[in-house]
């Protein structure tokens, strides 16, 4: 599995450095950013990749920033690391969503396998959205009949239910497959599922 | 525990009154009353001895008009009987005589007879047996200058003495002579009275007490006066009372009533008095209780911040020795992977890096036990009235404000502002942000110096607002103005502002600071709003 991009937020140049040294011994890329308010122009330019947030900045918190990019559609997997361990600022990180809340200084196996994990959560999430966007171009009973697919029910039941001839259920079976980009039953039923998930 | 502001107690203590609080005011107030009662008094016995004189004048002026009014009807019958008997007789003497005998006040009465061309003779008189008659001659010329057919009135000679005259035709006459004196009888005329007669001309008579040579102070005399009524005799009837101050100011009464209204009036002023020191010491108790409260109040606060401080100190130290800490933790963690990359596993270099590895994890876990040990007071959080805790912080920094001669404002909302929030914690921010806009008003020397705080709703809640008129915040400290150890002020430690913020996030909450359009800095507070109040606050206190 490859590693998504990192992008790292702290306001303290020691950190950046020394983060952005271990992580590179790791071959993870990582970009580094001392200023929240400039990265926060720059994210929607960006590879969606693993957010590394400092919670104390001048100006604007970790979880502030957390939530001002998932307003502009950056809502990429988050880790808030902060120097302040305390349970409050944690439970407040996790309610607002945030995959992981690591406290510094940060073991370098804690930190790898917390970003191998957001990382993953990345995938899903590009998988999702992958999967949406297939299932959005199909038609509303192309999806209807997806989803009796996905049931595994057969093209006679599939018919029988929604008052169809076989042929014609046959024909959107076509369509989709040529749609999805795949033939498979069980493609069919991931991408229903995952595809048409809130 | 709500604290007035201390001025209006003091003000109001003021307010109690002085009423008779000197003895000269008691003396005066008694003076008052006593001249009131004297006058009261002395009104009411005149009014009461001058109806007496009036009444026994009007009794005495009735009875000498009946009396004189009896004359007019000897005169007609006299005369009446004078013309019928033109020669002198013994009828006209018979009458004459029985009328002297009952009416003693006519003393003398005359049948005159008037030869034209010669004097007048009398032909008959009468005289009492006391009455010593005028002389003839003087009646008869005194007759002779009437009208035929009138009665008249004469004087005469005699002190009290008038005459009652009728001329019947050219040649008859009939006089007679009364004794004014004996108008009045003695057990008529009251012990008090002078009574006086008097004619146009002047007086005819005085009887009775004697108006006394020195009237004395304030003596008065009371007089009352009416005209006889009669159509021949034309006399005027007064009688004067002379009424001295004792008469109008029984002594006795007036001692009495000065000493019971004077014992009644050090009675009021002792118990006044009584009264208005309880009242006072009551006040000074109030204001020694309220006074005490605002002291618990800041001892409270100055507890609270001091160990908030410590804590904040020792929060902010963590923090910034974190960072290097990461640094090096991480720096030799990836030292280590570079050195295992370049085959120099288990050399010294890779120990050394190791080594460097345990130290900063070791400091990592002291910081972790300080951040422990500081985080260990967990905040009482309960549903407040933020409204109520920003008046009762306002009212204790007005005292160090009105010291410093700045202005200060409060807005609350009209109902309460209910918080989820610690109320000692959230008056320190607030006492905090009042102190450091004070500062900064202090700092321009300005004299209209002023600092406002308003509580109004905002969209996620409460905002509270601190404004003040100073210099404002420079746009490079802005962005650090929260930062641990960074103060804006020369001898600042740099930690009330990063105090506060740590305060208000442990609530939910945020703080943020800007320059007002206007001039001077706004810092904002802002908390999530609760559903209602829990009274769980120290009520009792």
């Amino acid at each position: 599995m490859t590693m998504a991009p990192v992008y790292l937020v702290d306001d303290d140049e020691g950190v950046r450095s020394a983060l952005s040294l271990l992580l590179g011994t790791y071959g993870i890329r990582i970009e580094t950013f001392g200023d929240p308010t400039a990265f926060l122009a720059r994210a929607p330019k960006l590879k969606p990749g693993v957010l590394l947030l400092d919670l104390r900045m001048p100006a604007i918190t970790g979880l502030q920033l957390h939530e001002k990019l998932a307003a502009i559609g950056c809502d990429w997997p988050t880790i808030i690391c902060t120097g302040h361990g305390d349970v409050h600022a944690c439970r407040r990180a996790f309610k607002a969503g945030v995959v992981d809340f690591l406290t510094k200084p940060i073991d370098e196996q804690v930190l790898v396998e917390a970003l191998q994990q957001a990382s993953g959560a990345l995938d899903v999430h590009a998988e999702r959205a992958e999967a949406a966007k297939l299932v959005a171009q199909l038609t509303e009973r192309e999806r209807e009949v997806l989803d009796m697919v996905g049931r595994g029910w057969s093209t006679k039941e599939i018919a029988e239910a929604l008052q169809l001839s076989p042929r014609t259920v046959d024909t959107h079976r076509a369509n989709i497959a040529q749609k999805l980009g795949t033939t498979s039953v069980a493609e069919f039923a991931r991408l229903s599922l995952i595809g048409q998930a809130p | 525990m709500v604290l007035p502001i201390p001025d209006a107690a003091s003000s109001r203590m003021r307010a109690r009154p002085t009423f008779l609080r000197s003895s000269a005011a008691l003396a005066g107030g008694w003076l008052l009353l006593v001249a009131a009662f004297g006058l009261y008094s002395a009104e009411s016995h005149r009014q009461a001895l001058e109806l007496d004189v009036s009444e026994s004048g009007r009794a005495l002026q009735r009875a000498v008009s009946q009396r004189v009014a009896q004359h007019d009807a000897h005169l007609t019958s006299l005369s009446a009987l004078g013309l019928a008997q033109a020669q002198p007789s013994e009828d006209f003497d018979l009458v004459a005589k029985s009328i002297l005998r009952f009416y003693p006040r006519i003393v003398a009465i005359d049948l005159i007879r008037l030869a034209p061309g010669e004097g007048a003779s009398v032909v008959s008189s009468a005289t009492s047996a006391d009455g010593a008659t005028a002389s003839p001659e003087e009646v008869s010329k005194a007759v002779a200058a009437l009208t035929a057919g009138k009665a008249a009135y004469g004087a005469d000679a005699r002190p009290g003495h008038y005459r009652l005259m009728k001329r019947m035709n050219d040649t008859m006459a009939v006089s007679l002579d009364i004794d004014g004196a004996k108008l009045v009888e003695d057990e008529e005329l009251p012990r008090w009275a002078l009574l006086r007669l008097a004619t146009g001309e002047g007086t005819l008579l005085e009887m009775g007490a004697a108006a006394p040579a020195d009237t004395g102070f304030l003596a008065r005399t009371i007089r009352f006066e009416a005209p006889i009524a009669s159509a021949t005799q034309p006399l005027r009837l007064s009688l004067q009372r002379h009424v001295t101050l004792a008469a109008l100011l029984p002594p006795l009464p007036l001692a009495l009533f000065a000493a019971i209204s004077l014992a009644g009036l050090v009675l009021v002023r002792s118990l006044l008095r009584h009264r208005q020191e309880a009242a006072l010491a009551r006040e000074a108790a109030e204001a020694a209780a309220r006074r005490e409260a605002l002291r618990q109040h800041e001892t409270k606060l100055a507890h609270a911040l001091r160990i908030n401080s410590m804590g904040e100190m020792a929060s902010g130290i963590a923090h910034e020795l974190t960072q290097p800490l990461t640094a090096l933790l991480s720096q030799s963690q990836a030292g280590r992977r570079l050195a295992a990359a370049a085959g120099l596993t288990d050399t010294p270099v890779d120990g050394v890096l190791a080594a460097n590895v345990l130290q900063a994890k070791r400091a990592a876990d002291i910081l972790v036990r300080l951040r422990a040990y500081v985080g260990r007071s967990a905040p009482e959080a309960g549903v407040h009235d933020l409204s109520r805790h920003v008046a009762d912080i306002v009212a204790l920094s007005r005292i160090d404000l009105d010291r410093r001669g700045i202005a200060l404002d409060v807005d609350l909302p009209e109902g309460p502002a209910p918080a989820r929030i610690d109320p000692v914690e959230i008056e320190q921010v607030i006492h905090n942000l009042i102190r450091n806009a004070a500062d900064a008003v202090s700092e321009t020397g300005r004299a209209d110096g002023r600092v406002r705080v308003a509580l109004t709703p905002d969209a996620a809640g409460h905002a509270i607002r601190v404004f003040d008129n100073g210099t404002g915040i420079a746009p490079d400290i802005l962005p650090r103005l929260f930062e641990p150890f960074f103060s804006g002020k020369p001898d600042g430690m740099g930690l009330g502002l990063s105090l506060c913020e740590s305060i208000v996030e442990r609530f939910d909450g945020s703080i943020s600071a800007e320059n007002a359009a206007a001039g001077g800095a706004v810092f904002t507070v802002r908390l999530p709003a609760a559903d209602g109040i829990e009274e769980r606050e120290e009520a009792a206190e």
